[in-house]
């Protein structure tokens, strides 16, 4: 082995520890804004909306003209493409409005699943040609962060070796590009909680794709102190007949996160995956409850966790808007207080957040 | 507050006692809180014949309901598990509680587990002839201690032949470290053999018959193990292979302890041999230890049943540059935070080639590191508490009482530093960290 040729400057280490560091500031979590065009074509579908880009730019225009005190609960925003370059109603555009805001701005850059041949449906993820390129311009264009996601599944043959490896390396290759053009990587190995499998199956995988995850990215010489994580938190696949306590999913997932996710990782953001927007901020609030000593931050980066009612309530509608963003502005402050562990919930949800947002194989 | 039973930390003692009642039925005590994770929560075992296959890792938390009807318990499948249970939770709660009282507040290790060829260079030194009968009272000198230690000694590392010596009295040496509630551990390793295709590199032999071999330890006494790895910095070392390799055996070597309820200390030694510097050290016992804990994963080691003896990063021997105690601690605890999953239990490090205060002040150091610290970090030393109790003796019996009063006070240093309360007389003043950022 030979001296070891610095990835990074000591002042290129330090401008990305503190962007990790604001993002997942006490009580705050991300917005993950950065559904694609398909994606979002399913939830406006769902709202008799059409799917064209006015659409989508007034939707994301209402959420991202929330009143400031958003900004307590939510550290950064995940962008899609397309949304980096549209503007608000009043002629600025989008990164500049959230910037404004005391919130950092991030880009997904990842360019979708292919599939892995040999393997029983496993996939890997692609992105990685010219992405320093790209990464130089997002970085101009006022992005600090970016997210890239694997999928992995469960089932009796799977996760394979391949799929482990294979994801873990892509997911290496894209944190050391971005790091090298002052963004913070997001690294989100998403084990899909579709199947039958119980709380045990499910933390037994996800300690096996972390610690795949964390050597790969040892071995590509990756700064973790410049990096989050996002993980799926662990959780029974969807057809369990068993049910399990959030005490219970908090603990697997604490338990498999200290087995395998090193002290020097800043934050730990959460994917809510199918789960409803009650459900997902209530599993978060038990994690940070679990008497286990956590060392990274736990918080949430949701999606659709923290859409859904919004959406529900916009419906297409100008005239919603206010009501939209009471919405959102509300499951924000009950996921920041959920990432501090001291959500109360009141036991009236009401029926849009506690809907289960799951759909079979979730793909973006 | 940090519960001292537990040895959970919480803000105050109402939040812990919150969260306790919160996850436990109320007839828990601590010890059995303090492993929760995997461990099945208050109960012994289910009864035979219901549910005992497959329950592993983590199960549901008991309820009442289930210890009035075990045969709830039952019904909890597991058959879409792949994994293959390793450890039941007994054993897991049996190894985590044991590597908590090796490194319990203000203990570490005795290393005093010297080869019958080690002990000839450290006797050559005194003059003494290397003899069994030596090599037994030298030991005594150590084991004669007073009760000054038991608060600073959790765990003593015997080599083979000292676990079957007696005292003067005939007192059984494994008798007298239990009797003062010191842990008796073992070295299990057969030393370094040549790996042949690499510049001078080594791995490890010992694991034939070793799960045999560890059985009979556990009878005799031992509930803790260790295994020691060399690597070496050089410009081409250490090699891919010499890292895998080690880390493989290393990995191997606690999986067959853990079978046998013994707690493996895993000591992936870096020399210091060498005039690379601290940064150099830094980036070698990063891709080490992370080489370590995959290789703990591959073999489904319970890391919380587990201990660490890493080097501290420090620059080489023949290094020009000096650095201050804060810039091997910020480098040491900077390399850990980025390899060892916080589950680990503890982290004994190992003195290498330091002297006794040199050992102490870095320890002292390393506890006072401003950078979050998820795991206990102690000492396992065997030249940094027994020089100057061996130079004491010199062979000569009249010396006996002045060369285990040297040993105490070492322990006494020890148990400071690993607490972080060491103030030397040396450099009480300032303490400056620096950037971490720099590492």
């Amino acid at each position: 082995m030979t001296h070891q040729f610095p990835s990074l400057s000591p002042e290129q280490k330090k401008e990305l520890s503190d962007i990790a560091q604001r993002i997942v500031a006490p009580g705050k979590g991300i917005l993950a804004a950065d559904e694609s065009t398909g994606t979002m074509g399913k939830r406006l579908q769902k709202i008799n909306v059409e799917n064209n880009e006015e659409n989508r730019r007034c939707f994301r225009d209402i959420l991202f003209s929330t009143d400031s005190s958003i900004s307590n609960c939510v550290g950064g925003v995940i962008f899609f493409h397309e949304t980096l370059y549209q503007k608000s109603d009043s002629g600025k555009l989008f990164p500049q409005v959230i910037k404004d805001k005391g919130i950092v701005v991030g880009i997904k850059v990842d360019k979708g699943t292919a599939g892995l041949n040999g393997t029983d449906g496993e996939t890997t993820t692609q992105g990685l040609d010219g992405l320093s390129e790209r990464c130089a311009q997002y970085k101009k264009d006022g992005c600090d962060f970016a997210k890239w996601r694997c999928v992995l599944k469960i089932s009796d043959g799977c996760p394979s070796a391949l799929a482990i490896a294979e994801n873990a390396n892509v997911l290496a290759r894209y944190a050391s590009i971005c790091q090298q053009n002052g963004l913070v990587p997001i690294v989100e190995p998403e084990i899909l909680p579709d199947g039958d499998h119980d709380l045990q199956r499910c933390q037994y995988v996800t300690e096996k794709v972390l610690a795949a995850v964390y050597k790969a990215l040892s071995d590509h010489h990756v700064y973790l102190e410049g990096t989050l994580l996002k993980p799926n938190m662990v959780t029974a696949g969807h057809s369990c007949t068993k049910k399990f306590t959030p005490q219970e999913v908090g603990m697997a997932t604490v338990t498999a996160l200290r087995r395998t996710v090193p002290a020097s990782v800043p934050g730990i953001c959460f994917l809510s995956g199918g789960q409803s927007e009650e459900e997902a901020s209530v599993n978060l609030n038990a994690i940070n409850q679990v008497p286990l000593h956590r060392p990274w931050k736990l918080t949430f980066s949701y999606g659709r966790a923290l859409q859904a009612s919004a959406l529900a309530a916009w419906q297409g509608k100008a005239a919603n808007k206010k009501a939209t963003q009471d919405v959102f502005l509300n499951r924000a402050k009950i996921n920041g207080l959920a990432a501090k562990g001291e959500y109360k919930p009141t036991g009236s949800a009401d029926q849009a957040s506690m809907q289960s947002l799951y759909t079979a194989s979730y793909v973006y | 507050m940090k519960c001292e039973k537990c040895c959970i930390r919480q803000k105050t003692e109402e939040l812990h006692n919150k969260k306790k009642s919160l996850y436990l039925n109320r007839t828990m005590n601590h010890q059995v809180f303090s492993n929760i994770c995997g461990a099945k929560v208050g109960a012994e075992a289910p009864p035979r014949g219901v549910g005992l296959r497959g329950v592993t890792h983590f199960s549901r938390i008991q309820t009442r309901a289930d210890r009035e009807d075990p045969s709830r318990l039952f019904g909890q499948s597991v058959r879409m598990t792949h994994q293959f249970p390793t450890l039941s939770e007994a054993q897991k709660r049996e190894l985590h509680e044991t590597a908590l009282r090796i490194v319990s507040p203000g203990k570490g290790i005795l290393a005093a587990d010297e080869s019958v060829g080690s002990m000839a260079k450290r006797l050559a030194q005194v003059g003494v002839e290397n003899t069994e009968e030596n090599r037994r009272q030298y030991r005594q000198i150590l084991f004669s201690a007073d009760d000054r230690i038991n608060s600073c000694i959790g765990g003593v590392i015997f080599f083979h032949e000292t676990l079957y010596q007696h005292s003067d009295n005939g007192v059984p040496f494994v008798k007298m470290i239990r009797d003062r509630g010191i842990l008796v551990g073992v070295k299990v390793d057969k030393g370094v053999v040549p790996l042949a295709g690499t510049c001078g590199e080594t791995t490890t032999q010992g694991l034939d018959g070793l799960s045999e071999r560890c059985a009979q330890y556990k009878k005799d006494g031992a509930v803790f193990a260790k295994w020691r790895c060399v690597l070496k910095i050089s410009d081409a070392n250490p090699s891919k292979l010499a890292i895998t390799e080690n880390a493989n055996v290393l990995a191997r070597y606690s999986s067959i302890c853990q079978q046998h309820g013994i707690v493996p200390v895993i000591e992936p030694e870096i020399l210091p041999d060498g005039d690379h510097d601290l940064k150099r050290c830094q980036y070698i016992t990063e891709k080490v230890l992370a080489a370590v804990y995959k290789a703990m994963s591959d073999h489904h080691v319970y890391l919380e049943g587990t201990l660490l003896k890493p080097n501290m990063v420090t620059p080489g021997h023949s290094c020009s540059t000096k650095y201050s105690p804060e810039e091997v601690a910020m480098a040491t605890v900077t390399a850990l935070r980025r390899t060892v999953p916080p589950a680990v239990t503890g982290v004994a490090f190992l003195s290498g080639g330091q002297s006794e205060e040199e050992a102490s002040v870095h320890l002292n150091a390393i506890n006072n590191c401003p950078l979050a610290k998820p795991w206990i970090l102690t000492f396992s030393f065997g030249r940094a508490l027994q020089a100057s109790a061996l130079r004491a003796w010199r062979g000569h019996k009249e010396n006996e009482k002045a060369a285990t009063e040297q040993f105490i006070k070492r322990a006494e240093v020890n148990s400071l530093a690993c607490q972080g309360k060491y103030d030397n007389h040396g450099d009480v003043g300032q303490r400056i960290y620096g950037s971490c950022h720099a590492y």
